[in-house]
């Protein structure tokens, strides 16, 4: 498999009048033709910022690249000038916002947002775009008949499925979701989750998906990357992570979540609070936080350590298995 | 409604609210609820944004006027008190918020909004007193000792919460509402809040009403749950016996909508079209019928009665019987 996209190194700061948030701290990611990785952490381990980074719309002045580089296809987006900036965006690369309250322009039809990036960037007529705008709402299962209606008249889970629209208008061959049902109810998240299984599948389109809920990777991602205060700590196939994890974080977040089958056990708590980037730890960004923690974690930084084919980890202090293996 | 040896501590009635509109007519947002919870015993109330699970909450806490309905607290209706027999419910009746960003006073200490019940309800003779209390509490819920002299805005989520957890403790309450306490917060916190607030239950025999859309932890922390939809509960019974035996389609929807860590991917997904109705002006008969795949015309006509069709499980449809086919049917796939 090709890979599709590739983050190597990458080190994203934000400075602003109050000091300098280390947002995303050296990440190394490859996203392959097809492939539907995931992206799990808590508020602030830099989820969003990688993503943004992809599309390079960091808040200018304020978002810093410090180290390394996006490939997309081989090529720079950080190189990339205005024109092929704007033909990636929406039409190569495109995003589902989490709130679909606010990225959705009030004073267009929601027809007209989805005609737009399909005249945009398929130089359609304005009447053969309403063609495929219908069609796209058809795919999603929204009324044609609601083209001409304004985001105000849609429910949170319609207005993220007119998102959803949008973004596959171009048949991006890269779609990154940012937390694309936190803020919809669970029957309508069903609706969504089948919804973009089904187009997955049916367009082969690559996927990111950014959440901090491990259930909705289980189902729709084949690999899942876990990230704390701007580093990844675990990778691997969902399968390989979730039912062997090694880094102690991810068994933190794991034993954290109550199970809807099964005993009930007490939650195994992390203690403390998600490390603040302005002012984060030496080593191990994890270390005050973990439990086995040993002297090498906090002086030296670990780096992913090959487990099995397809499973990473980055931890001094792992558990060795009864055969002696880490 | 089950038939228990203890008493209960609270007794809802028939509860309503209705909201007038200005222009539409009515908005039904409770309609006709009738519940119970027993003394150290947490009832989990689930269902989707706009079901009313948080008007219910603030009903039971005289925070909203009731339209009809009775809310028994020891055997004595609540609503409709005033003066000092209203304070006296209120100090054994607390709640917590969902979002402590909004709910705790941006212009005061963590230690003057952990005093003001005290000075509300003139507890603590000297200051000394109050500032011992302050401490205790804080400690209780394990907030640092620094933590007081800060301003929220000073404090995260998890510190935020655990000062609406210790604020809602202050009078030694019997019974807390918690509503959507851990929605806004990071699993490794949240998973601090709910064994927190799984001590202190057993620590002081508290009752809980645990308001959640989180299906996961309502069932880790309840002892029974009631399953509501557009104002009125479908289903309630305890919590095994809801997961294992549902007999509401809606809550049969619901419970297979949660996306689960399920590595061989075997679950089976029963997808609702359409969105919750409008609450303005309900339809007559059933409310889920618009979006049930099992209606049939008596559904459109009739509303079901919430009736007890096993010991302790309640549930409110025609079909049922046919509804616990389809739940065994799928299990045994």
């Amino acid at each position: 498999m090709a890979s599709l996209l590739e983050i190597k190194d990458l080190a994203v700061a934000y400075k602003t009048g109050h000091g300098t948030s280390h947002a995303v701290n050296g990440i190394n990611l490859t996203i392959n033709n097809g492939e539907a990785l995931g992206l799990v952490g808590e508020t602030g381990a830099g989820k969003t910022t990688i993503a943004l980074s992809t599309l390079n719309l960091l808040p200018k002045k304020v978002g810093h690249i410090e180290n390394g580089d996006i490939l997309f296809k081989g090529k720079s987006v950080f190189q990339m000038n205005k024109k092929e900036l704007a033909d990636m965006r929406g039409n190569k690369i495109s995003m589902i916002f989490q709130n679909p309250l606010t990225s959705l322009n009030p004073v267009f039809t929601i027809g007209e947002q989805i005609s737009m990036v399909l005249r945009k960037h398929k130089n359609l007529s304005k009447k053969e775009a309403r063609m495929e705008s219908e069609e796209l709402l058809k795919m999603v299962g929204i009324a044609k008949s609601r083209y001409d209606d304004y985001p105000n008249q849609f429910s949170g889970g319609m207005r993220q499925r007119v998102g959803i629209a949008a973004a596959l208008a171009c048949n991006p061959e890269l779609l990154i979701a940012d937390e694309p049902t936190t803020a919809l109810d669970v029957t309508i998240q069903a609706q969504i989750l089948e919804l973009m299984k089904k187009l997955q599948h049916e367009n082969s389109t690559s996927l990111l998906m950014i959440t901090h809920n491990l259930g909705i990777i289980s189902e729709i991602c084949e690999k899942v990357a876990v990230m704390y205060a701007g580093c990844i700590v675990e990778y691997g196939t969902v399968k390989e992570v979730f039912s062997n994890p090694k880094h102690w974080y991810t068994k933190g977040l794991l034993g954290a979540i109550p199970k809807l089958e099964g005993e009930r056990e007490r939650l195994t708590a992390i203690h403390g609070n998600v490390a603040n980037a302005q002012d984060l730890p030496s080593g191990c960004k994890f270390h005050p936080r973990c439990d086995q923690c040993i002297d090498t974690c906090k002086s030296e930084v670990p780096s992913l350590i090959q487990i099995s084919d397809d499973h990473y980890a980055a931890c001094w202090n792992m558990e060795v298995n009864a055969n002696g293996r880490k | 409604m089950a038939e228990n040896n203890t008493q209960p501590l609270l007794e809802v009635k028939n509860l309503k609210k209705y909201f007038k509109l200005k222009t539409k007519g009515t908005l039904h947002a409770v309609d006709n609820v009738s519940f119970n919870i027993l003394p150290g015993e947490t009832v989990g109330l689930v269902g989707e944004s706009g079901c009313g699970k948080s008007t219910v909450g603030n009903l039971l806490m005289k925070l909203l006027s009731t339209t009809e309905g009775e809310v028994r607290f020891k055997g004595e209706n609540i609503i409709g008190t005033k003066g000092a027999k209203d304070m006296e419910f209120r100090k054994k009746m607390q709640i917590i918020f969902q979002d402590p960003f909004s709910s705790l006073n941006p212009q005061k200490t963590v230690r003057t909004i952990l005093a003001e019940p005290f000075t509300i309800h003139k507890l603590c003779k000297t200051q000394e007193e109050m500032n011992k209390k302050i401490e205790y509490y804080a400690a209780l819920v394990g907030l640092e000792e620094y933590v007081l002299d800060k301003f929220p805005h000073e404090l995260d989520g998890g510190r935020r919460q655990l000062v609406g957890i210790a604020r809602a403790l202050t009078l030694s309450p019997e019974f807390i509402v918690c509503d959507e306490p851990v929605s806004s917060l990071d699993v490794s916190i949240q998973a601090n809040i709910i064994n927190l607030l799984m001590d202190l239950q057993k620590k002081f025999n508290l009752s809980y009403l645990f308001i959640s859309h989180d299906l996961s932890v309502v069932r880790h922390i309840s002892n029974r749950i009631a399953v509501m939809y557009l104002g009125q509960i479908v289903e309630i019974a305890e919590t095994d016996e809801i997961f294992n035996n549902t007999l509401h389609p809606y809550s049969l929807a619901l419970l297979s909508a949660v996306p689960k860590i399920d590595l061989d991917n075997k679950s089976q997904r029963i997808i609702l079209n359409g969105d919750v109705p409008n609450p303005i002006n309900p339809p007559s008969g059933c409310r889920f019928a618009a979006r049930c795949w099992m209606a049939k015309d008596i559904c459109k006509q009739k509303s079901p009665v919430l009736t007890e069709v096993e010991p302790n499980h309640c549930v409110a449809c025609h079909f049922y019987k046919e509804s616990r086919q389809e739940m065994k049917k799928r299990n045994t796939q």
